[in-house]
C-alpha cells in the first residue's frame, strides 16, 4: 500500500497551474491542461489530499499547517475540491468564512494577490 | 514528460509556490464562479454543532447553491467550518426520504404509504398501547438537533395528552452532566457568560475536549486569541489523548484516562496551599458543601479534605506526562491570570462521574473568583445545536418541565398543567425513563412503542447491539422520523420523512443561552413534512382512537394540547405559534425567560437573543450576555442588595454557590489483565454524529472515509502494528475491525476510535460500555477495557452510509 501511495502523488497545485497561466488565459488552455494530477485508482481516491502532499509536496503541506488554516483545520478540500472536483479557489471560496474582505477588498484581484496563498498571512 | 512522478510533483510544486502570487484567475473560470453566485442570501444558522454559526443560505434561481458566514454574528463573526460550508448540499439530496414508509413487522420490505395512512396508524398503535398497556409503555426520544418547537410539541403530546413523562433525547448522552454540575454548582443550569470572553480571557483550561474537531469556530476564536497575544494568553489542554486541539497549548497535560478527578483536585489543593483563592469572594458567594443529602462543610474541612490530593499523590494517580510541577504551573496559570475561561465538552461529561468532575471544574473557579468579570467563565461546550435550547430548555428530558422545571416538583408542575389547560394530575410526578432505562424497557418488552425523532439511537447508544435486540422485537412498534435512511430507520415499522432545516422554521438555542431563529425557504422535497405539522396531526387523530377506545379524557386532552395550532401554516405560522405559548407562556418569569424574544424580534437581530430577555426591549438588544451581574442581568437586577453579583438559580434558595468535595473515583470498567487497554471514541471534523447527512457530501466523506483506531507508536511496536494493519478491538460487548493509525495522539496503553462510521465491522458503539453517572444519567462513553490485536496487513476498505450510493 505504501509503495501505491507513493505513487498516486497529488498536484493540487498542477492542476491550479494548467489552469492558471500567468498571462492572459484562454478557456482552452483551462479546458486542456498541460499538467494534470495522476491518475488515482478507486481506492487511492479514498484518501485525504493531506496524506499524501505531505510527502510529496512537503513545502506547501507546511506552510499550510502552519498557517491558521492549518491551525483551525480549513483542510485542502475546502478551498480545492475533491480529486474530481478539483477547481482553484475563487474569491466566492473564501468569501464562505471572509465575506467583510470579500467586500472591501478591491474585486479585480484574487484574494491571494495579498494574502499569500497557504500560508494566509496578510500583504505580503 | 522525461520526469519521473515525484520530480514533476516536486516542480510543479516549487512553480506553485513561487508563482502564486500575482496570477490571475482565467477568465472562463471567473465566468464560471460568477454563473453559480447567488441572486439571494437568506440568514440562518448552521443545522450541525453547538457553537451556533450564523450562516446565509445562498439561492439562485430558488435553489440552495451556497453558504457564508455572517460577519455581525456574535457567535462566529464569519466563519464556519467544513460542515457548515457544505451543508446546503443536503437540501436537495437525491436520497432524501420522500414518502411515508410501513411494514407490519420487521422482516418485510417497506413499503410507500400515503400520509393519511402513515398518521393513523402511528395513531392507533400509540392508543392502542396506552389502552393496553398504560401510558408509560410509550415513549418518546428526540434529539438536541430537532427545533425547539419540534420538541416542545412532542413533548407536550407525550406529557399533556398521554399522560407519561417517557420524554428523553440524544443530550441525556452528551450533557447531562454539564447540566447536573451546573445545578449543583451554581444552582442554575447553563453557562453564566458568553463566547465573548474568548477574547477576554488570559488563560484557557481545555479539559476532555477536542474543540479544534468538535467546535472548529470557536477553537478558531480561542485559536485567534492566543496568536494575538502568543505570550501573555496561556492555553492549558489537559486530555488522555493528544489532539488537534493541543496544538495551541503552552502546557499539555496527558493523563491516564478515568484520572481527571485526581487532577482537577490537586489543582484546587494547589490554590489553597498557595493562597492563590479569592477570600472575600468565597466569603460572600460560596459554600463548602458534601455528600447527599448535601451537608455543610467548613473551608477547614475542605483543606483537610484536599490533603489526598497533594500534587505528588495525583501525579502518582495521574501518571502520562503528569509531574507535581505541572500541576503546580496549571494551577498557578489558572489562578494567577487576569482571567481564565474553562472549556470541557464530552471528556468529562460521559464518565460515570460526569457530574462530579464539572463540579470539580466549578471549584476552580469558584475558589479563585474567574467568574463573571470578562474573560472568566466556567464554560461548558454543548455537542448539538440545540441540545440547550431544545432539550434542557424545552423540557426534552424526562426529569424536567419546560423552562427548567422538574418534573417532580408539585407547583411547577401544576403550573405547567394549569398553562397547558389540561387538568392537574394529567401529568404524572414522577419522571419517565432516562436513556439507558427507556431502551432496557424497550429490550423487556415494557415500552411497545416508541418515536424516535432525528437521532440514530440504534448507532449512537453505547453498547447498541444489545439495544438493537430490543427495537429489532416484533412487539415494539417503532416510528422514526428523519431525512434519510440510517440504522435506525433499519428497525423501524413506520418511517416518516422530515423537512430539513431552511425547509421549515424554528428555533435553535446553542450553548451561550442563545437562541436563533431559521426561517423556511426551501419547500422540502417529495411528501416531507415539518415535524411540528406531523406532531399536531398524529394527535388529532390519536384523539379520535383514544374516543373509539373509550378513553374520552385522553381524547380531550390531546385536543385542548393543539388547540391553539389548529389551522396554522405548517411552514411558518404554526412553529410561531408554538414559540409563542412556549416562550409567553411557559418561560415568563423563570430563569430562561425569553418572552421578549419574539419571531420579530429575532428576525431584526443579526444573531438572536441570550436569554433571560424579558422584554423586547432586552431581547432586542440581545439579551443578557452575562447572568448573575448587576447592571447586566435584568434578572439579578430584581433582587434587592448592593452586591455586584446575585446568584438567583432557582435550584440554590440560598443563592450561594456551592464548593464541592468530591472524591476521586476512576472509570466503571479499567483494563486489567485480560482487557489491558483503555478505549475512548470521539469525533473527526469532517463529520457529524453518526454521519448519515455529513456521509453523502463527497468532500466530507473523502476526507474521511472511514473509521480508525488510533495507537500509541509504543504499543503498536510492542504488538507489532504497522499503520494501515487492520486491528482487532475486542471488550466484554463484541468485536470490531478498523485500520489502525499509529501516530503519537493516545497515551500509552490506550486506543482511540471515531465513532461515526456506519458500517457493522467499523461501529464503534457495538463495544463501548453503557455504564452511567448515577446523578445525570450520562453513559461513560469515554473509558471502557478493551484487547487489541493485528489480523491482518492493510486492505482495501470503503466508506458505508446506509442507503448510499458511493
Ligand atoms: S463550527 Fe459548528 S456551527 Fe459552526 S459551521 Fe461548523 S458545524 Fe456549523
Amino acid at each position: 500500500m505504501r509503495v501505491k501511495l507513493g505513487t498516486l502523488i497529488v498536484g493540487l497545485t498542477a492542476l491550479l497551474f494548467a489552469c492558471a497561466p500567468q498571462k492572459a488565459p484562454s478557456p482552452e488552455v483551462a479546458k486542456k491542461p498541460a499538467v494534470t494530477h495522476p491518475e488515482l485508482s478507486e481506492q487511492e481516491k479514498w484518501i485525504a489530499c493531506s496524506e499524501c502532499h505531505r510527502t510529496e509536496t512537503p513545502e506547501i503541506y507546511e506552510e499550510w499547517h502552519k498557517s491558521r488554516h492549518g491551525l483551525a483545520m480549513v483542510k485542502c478540500f475546502q478551498c480545492h475540491g475533491t480529486f474530481e472536483t478539483f477547481h482553484e479557489p475563487t474569491r466566492e471560496t473564501c468569501r464562505t468564512c471572509h465575506a467583510k474582505a470579500y467586500d472591501n477588498c478591491p474585486k479585480d484581484r484574487a484574494c491571494w494577490e495579498c494574502h499569500t496563498p497557504h500560508l494566509f498571512k496578510k500583504h505580503e | 514528460m522525461g520526469l519521473t512522478r515525484r520530480q514533476f510533483i516536486k516542480r510543479t510544486a516549487a512553480l506553485t509556490a513561487a508563482s502564486l502570487v500575482g496570477i490571475e484567475l482565467p477568465r472562463g473560470m471567473r465566468e464560471v464562479a460568477q454563473a453559480a453566485d447567488v441572486d439571494r442570501w437568506e440568514p440562518g444558522v448552521c443545522r450541525f454543532c453547538g457553537v451556533g454559526c450564523r450562516v446565509y443560505l445562498g439561492l439562485k434561481n430558488g435553489k440552495p447553491v451556497a453558504i457564508k458566514g455572517i460577519t455581525e454574528s456574535a457567535t462566529n463573526k464569519g466563519y464556519v467550518c467544513m460542515k457548515g460550508m457544505l451543508f446546503y448540499r443536503i437540501i436537495h439530496h437525491p436520497e432524501r426520504l420522500k414518502k411515508p414508509l410501513y411494514r407490519e413487522r420487521k422482516d418485510q420490505p417497506f413499503r410507500e404509504i400515503s400520509w393519511e395512512e402513515a398518521l393513523d396508524i402511528a395513531a392507533r398503535k400509540f392508543a392502542e398501547t396506552v389502552a393496553r398497556y398504560g401510558p408509560d409503555a410509550t415513549a418518546y426520544y428526540g434529539s438536541g438537533q430537532a427545533l425547539t418547537e419540534e420538541t416542545y410539541l412532542f413533548q407536550k403530546i407525550m406529557r399533556g395528552g398521554l399522560g407519561t413523562n417517557n420524554v428523553e433525547g440524544n443530550p441525556r448522552l452528551c450533557m447531562a452532566s454539564a447540566v447536573g454540575g451546573y445545578l449543583t454548582s451554581f444552582g442554575a443550569d447553563e453557562p453564566i457568560g458568553s463566547y465573548a470572553n474568548i477574547e477576554k480571557a488570559y488563560c484557557f483550561f481545555i479539559i476532555g475536549s477536542n474543540m479544534a474537531e468538535c467546535h472548529p469556530v470557536l477553537f478558531r476564536r480561542v485559536m485567534n486569541r492566543k496568536l494575538s497575544r502568543p505570550d501573555e494568553v496561556k492555553v492549558i489542554n489537559a486530555d488522555p489523548r493528544v489532539s488537534p486541539t493541543s496544538r495551541i497549548a503552552d502546557l499539555h497535560l496527558q493523563f491516564k484516562p478515568g484520572t481527571d478527578l485526581a487532577l482537577l483536585n490537586a489543582m484546587a489543593y494547589v490554590i489553597v496551599e498557595e493562597g492563590l483563592y479569592d477570600e472575600e469572594f468565597i466569603r460572600k458567594y460560596c459554600k463548602f458543601k458534601i455528600g447527599k443529602p448535601p451537608k455543610d462543610v467548613s473551608f477547614e474541612e475542605y483543606k483537610e479534605f484536599l490533603k489526598q490530593y497533594t500534587p505528588e499523590k495525583a501525579a502518582e494517580i495521574c501518571g502520562g506526562n503528569i509531574t507535581p510541577e505541572k500541576i503546580r504551573t496549571a494551577a498557578r496559570w489558572f489562578a494567577r491570570s487576569k482571567a481564565t475561561m474553562s472549556l470541557w465538552t464530552m471528556g468529562i461529561n460521559q464518565r460515570i462521574r460526569g457530574v462530579w468532575a464539572n463540579n470539580l471544574i466549578h471549584n476552580l473557579h469558584l475558589l479563585t473568583g474567574q467568574l463573571c468579570k470578562p474573560g472568566a467563565d466556567s464554560f461548558s461546550l454543548t455537542g448539538q445545536p440545540n441540545a440547550c435550547g431544545g432539550v434542557r430548555e424545552g423540557g426534552g428530558l424526562c426529569h424536567i418541565l419546560p423552562a427548567h422545571r422538574p418534573v417532580k416538583i408539585d407547583k411547577l408542575r401544576h403550573q405547567v398543567e394549569d398553562l397547558w389547560g389540561v387538568p392537574r394530575g394529567t401529568i404524572p410526578p414522577k419522571p419517565g425513563y432516562h436513556t439507558i432505562a427507556m431502551f432496557r424497557a424497550v429490550n423487556q418488552g415494557k415500552i411497545k412503542a416508541i418515536w424516535i425523532n432525528c437521532t440514530s439511537p440504534a448507532q449512537s447508544l453505547p453498547n447498541c447491539d444489545y439495544y438493537r435486540k430490543g427495537l429489532r422485537r416484533d412487539d415494539v412498534f417503532v416510528v422514526v422520523t428523519d431525512i434519510f435512511p440510517t440504522k435506525t430507520t433499519e428497525l423501524a415499522n413506520l418511517v416518516l420523512p422530515t423537512a430539513f432545516h431552511f425547509e421549515k422554521t424554528g428555533v435553535y438555542g446553542c450553548t451561550e443561552r442563545r437562541s436563533q431563529l431559521t426561517v423556511k425557504v426551501v419547500d422540502p422535497p417529495g411528501e416531507a413534512k415539518p415535524e411540528v405539522w406531523i406532531v399536531r396531526e398524529w394527535a388529532l387523530r390519536m384523539a379520535e382512537h383514544f374516543e373509539r377506545l373509550g378513553d374520552r379524557r385522553r381524547a380531550r386532552n390531546l385536543r385542548i394540547c393543539v388547540k391553539p395550532f389548529l389551522g396554522k401554516e405548517e411552514g411558518y405560522e404554526l412553529p410561531k405559534a408554538i414559540w409563542e405559548e412556549y416562550t409567553q407562556k411557559l418561560t415568563k418569569g423563570r430563569d430562561n425567560d425569553l418572552s421578549g424574544a419574539t419571531y420579530e424580534v429575532l428576525r431584526k437581530r443579526p444573531d438572536g437573543v441570550q436569554w433571560p430577555a424579558p422584554t423586547e426591549e432586552i431581547a432586542l438588544r440581545g439579551g443578557t450576555p452575562t447572568k448573575f451581574v448587576r447592571g447586566i442581568d435584568p434578572l439579578a437586577d430584581k433582587h434587592p442588595g448592593t452586591d455586584p453579583y446575585v446568584f438567583y438559580g432557582p435550584a440554590h434558595r440560598d443563592h450561594k454557590l456551592y464548593i464541592w468535595l468530591r472524591p476521586y473515583q476512576g472509570a466503571a470498567e479499567e483494563p486489567d489483565a485480560e482487557y489491558p487497554f483503555y478505549l475512548s471514541t470521539g469525533r473527526v471534523i469532517d463529520h457529524w454524529h453518526t454521519s448519515s447527512m455529513t456521509g453523502r457530501i463527497p468532500e466530507l466523506l473523502r476526507a474521511n472515509p472511514y473509521a480508525y483506531v488510533e495507537i500509541n507508536p509504543r504499543d503498536a511496536r510492542k504488538l507489532g502494528i504497522k499503520p494501515n494493519d487492520m486491528v482487532e478491538i475486542e471488550t466484554r460487548r463484541g468485536k470490531i475491525v478498523l485500520p489502525a493509525k499509529v501516530y503519537e495522539g493516545p497515551i500509552e496503553g490506550m486506543v482511540f476510535v471515531y465513532w461515526y462510521d456506519m458500517e457493522e465491522s467499523r461501529m464503534a458503539n457495538r463495544v463501548t460500555k453503557d455504564a452511567f453517572d448515577p446523578g445525570s444519567k450520562e453513559p461513560e462513553f469515554k473509558i471502557c477495557a478493551c484487547r487489541i490485536r493485528k489480523v491482518s496487513g492493510p486492505r482495501p476498505l470503503k466508506p458505508y452510509v446506509v442507503g448510499h450510493r458511493i
